[in-house]
């Protein structure tokens, strides 16, 4: 009786009522000496089948499952260093042109314009450059010699902007 | 959260430069090279020429010199059709647009204009020939008309000698 049951359990075919059966007959004192292996293995399921979560089972689980929102400090630092390198970029660009500006260093006055380009008309003086990062420097303290190659460079532009719309005529 | 913090810097970077005209760029680029002859006229610098002698000054001159804002020339005899090539490929389009464009194979020129509405606020000249390389910004406002009238009104054979000089 017992024998089949079992056969019948080993196929998976078996009732629950029937397991209950099968689990009583091995728990209690009169287990056939060749059903004795598997009386612990019975033994083994029953004591499995208590095993129940624990009462903070449900917020271990939670506390493992929820992302972890720590306040980074390195990224933080990070941050702050590129706010910094650009704010001093733009302070730096802001301020560096008026700190520059005026009439620059007669030692290094006519230095950039070298060779033949001295003889340019337009830059009769020696051009007093300003290397600061000003978009526009100024050449000239003078503003009559500004002038003078304002005045100058208009007419070669106007020259090729006349050559260039005759061209365009002529097409 | 870093790439965030890189694009950041980037735009920043990219909107700091974009504030910078072409012309700027290639300025800041060559100002210290030996190489190049720098021109640069400030807007304070037009100011002051508010208290200049006009006596002698045509009133066309006068008008556009008036309007003018800044005036830079940069111009070199060294490899100019590589400086000619690379001003060209720095200039941004979406900024400027082609007025004139006259290309006679070693000698070109060409207009360009930055204009809003129809105020032209910047007028480019770049120019390349073997004997050197010319890059010219005005800024202001400009009237190109009047800018045409001012060789017009003198005699050709003046105007071929101010186009010689000018390198020389």
């Amino acid at each position: 009786m017992i024998k089949a049951l079992l056969e019948k359990y080993w196929q998976a075919e078996t009732t629950v009522e029937e397991e209950r059966v099968l689990a009583g007959y091995f728990r209690g004192p009169g287990v056939d000496p060749d059903l004795r292996p598997y009386a612990d293995l019975f033994a083994y399921f029953e004591e499995e089948s208590r095993v129940s979560p624990g009462p903070d089972f449900e917020a271990r689980i939670l506390q493992a499952i929820t992302p972890v929102r720590q306040f980074r400090w390195g990224m933080a630092a990070a941050a702050a260093t590129v706010l910094v390198v650009v704010a001093g970029l733009f302070l730096f660009e802001s301020t560096a042109p008026t700190g520059g500006r005026g009439v620059a260093n007669p030692a290094t006055a006519g230095r950039r314009i070298a060779g033949p380009a001295t003889g340019n008309p337009a830059a009769g003086s020696p051009a007093t450059g300003n290397p600061a990062t000003a978009p526009v420097a100024d050449t000239y303290d003078n503003p009559e010699q500004a002038l003078a190659a304002v005045r100058h460079a208009l007419l070669i532009a106007s020259v090729h902007l006349n050559e260039g719309r005759k061209q365009i005529s002529n097409r | 959260m870093k790439k965030i913090f890189f694009l950041l810097l980037m735009s920043i970077a990219a909107s700091a430069h974009a504030q910078d005209d072409a012309i700027g760029r290639f300025f800041g680029k060559y100002l210290e090279d030996q190489r190049f002859t720098v021109v640069s006229v400030s807007p304070r610098m037009f100011r002051l020429m508010a208290k200049v002698n006009w006596d002698t000054v045509s009133a066309d001159v006068k008008q556009t010199v008036t309007h003018l804002q800044s005036f830079r020339i940069l111009s070199t005899e060294s490899t100019p059709y590589a400086f000619y090539k690379e001003a060209l490929a720095m200039i941004d389009r979406k900024q400027y647009e082609d007025l004139i464009m006259v290309r006679g194979g070693k000698d070109d020129f060409r207009f360009m204009i930055r204009a809003t509405g129809n105020t032209i606020n910047e007028l480019l000249m770049i120019a390349v020939d073997k004997d050197g390389f010319t890059l010219m910004s005005f800024v202001g406002d400009i009237d190109l008309d009047r800018l045409s009238r001012l060789a017009a009104d003198m005699d050709i054979k003046g105007m071929e000698n101010l186009k010689n000089a000018k390198r020389k």
